[in-house]
């Protein structure tokens, strides 16, 4: 197992979560465009793509200072 | 493969409905909102589990029909779990997809050959996602040959299985279930609800098995109401009984109601005879194969169906250990 497969690396870790916000943003994105006539499921996913970019904005703080994560 | 019965759920044995299960572990809660969400809408059953160390509990009690797995979580990473459940008999089986971010193409061609079965990057595309889901399942039921009905080892893997106990000369017990009066109650009820009753016991065999922790249990289905499962010797007669038991236990909910009452099903043959047939029973061949008596993966399987042929002589579910001297050299 190489260096970067640790799973304790904590900048491998926090590059790994925000690009799953990001992942789940984009994701969502395309959900809405798909269901723009479903009101309800428009409003859910917002929810759901303005959670992840509060994480998202959360998470730059860790990045900004890695050591102080792990 | 269609669970239909679940230990320790309230889900009944007889499940109509055939859906693919598939397990989504990732630690992150939203990713597993967003998946389930896709999956479920494309017909899916989803389970999701969010901590790594849970996932293979999970797939041996859901048994799904696929598992994706996000490659980092938390403690443990998706190779390691992999690894766990390639290592068990109990889910060695389900095909692993793995879940990235987008990430170097020497990770994905690692992992591709450390055994996942395909990967897909978040974020994905809703209908490549399904797709890949769809063909990696479709390709493993094939190339593994699994029986489509249970979802386990199909006469490939028996055949290898056997064949590799014969040549590392060990003593291994070998069990050959059948269903007896199987063909009636498929004739009665048609052949979905006989399907069920082939599952139950597919069912029954694995709860056993997993009961008995060993390293060495194998379990695979030969086809129609026929299987066969290797063991070591000295747990061969207590898998058998605790089959049979449960076996009985669970049948008569298979059944209508007035034909569970009266313990039997009539049917009209062409003389126009009325013909009562009991409610289904299992019969057991369990034979002891001893290091050097067989040639030939054939001859173990005719003397455990001779075996399983005097145990279907005598009534009711039961077991019958070959007790005759084993063998010199079958070939």
């Amino acid at each position: 197992m190489t260096q970067d497969h640790l799973p304790e690396d904590p900048g491998r870790a926090l590059i790994h979560e925000f690009r799953n916000l990001l992942a789940v943003i984009v994701n969502y994105c395309e959900l809405i465009a798909e269901e723009g006539g479903d009101a309800e499921a428009v409003k859910a996913d917002i929810q759901e793509v303005r959670s992840a970019a509060e994480r998202a904005i959360a998470l730059t703080d860790k990045l900004a200072r890695p050591a102080a994560s792990s | 493969m269609t669970v239909t019965h679940r230990p320790g759920t309230d889900r009944p044995y007889a499940a109509f409905v055939h859906r693919d299960i598939a397990l989504i572990v990732d630690d992150d809660d939203q990713v597993l909102r967003l998946v389930k969400r896709v999956l479920e809408r494309a017909g899916f059953e989803v389970v999701t589990v969010s901590d790594g160390h849970a996932a293979h509990d999970a797939a041996i009690e859901w048994r799904p029909d696929i598992i994706l797995l996000d490659l980092m979580l938390g403690e443990t990473t998706g190779d390691k779990i992999m690894a766990e459940l390639r290592e068990d008999f109990r889910t060695r089986l389900i095909p692993v997809v793995f879940l990235t971010v987008r990430d170097s193409l020497k990770d994905k061609v690692e992992h591709l050959l450390s055994g996942a079965d395909d990967y897909v990057t978040k974020p994905f595309i809703p209908e490549e996602l399904v797709a890949r889901l769809r063909a990696v399942m479709t390709r493993s039921t094939m190339a593994r040959g699994l029986s489509p009905l249970t979802g386990m080892s199909g006469n490939t893997d028996i055949l290898r299985e056997i064949s590799r106990r014969l040549a590392q000369h060990t003593r291994f017990a070998v069990l050959y279930p059948d269903i007896d009066a199987f063909k009636s109650y498929n004739d009665h009820y048609g052949f979905l609800r006989g399907d069920d009753v082939i599952k139950t016991l597919a069912t029954i065999i694995l709860e056993v098995l997993e009961e008995n922790h060993s390293g060495r249990h194998f379990a695979g289905h030969v086809g129609g109401d026929d299987f066969v499962i290797l063991t070591e010797p000295a747990l061969g007669e207590k898998v058998a009984a605790e089959i049979t038991r449960r076996f009985d236990e669970a049948i008569p909910a298979l059944y209508d109601p007035v034909d569970r009452e009266r313990g039997w099903i009539e049917s009209e043959e062409r003389n126009g005879n009325i013909l009562r047939t009991p409610l289904v029973s299992v019969s057991i061949g369990v034979v002891i194969v001893e290091p050097g008596s067989y040639g030939s993966p054939a001859a173990v399987a005719a003397r455990a169906s001779e075996v399983k042929g005097v145990a279907k002589r005598l009534p009711g579910s039961k077991w019958v250990l070959d007790r005759r001297r084993p063998p010199e050299r079958f070939s």
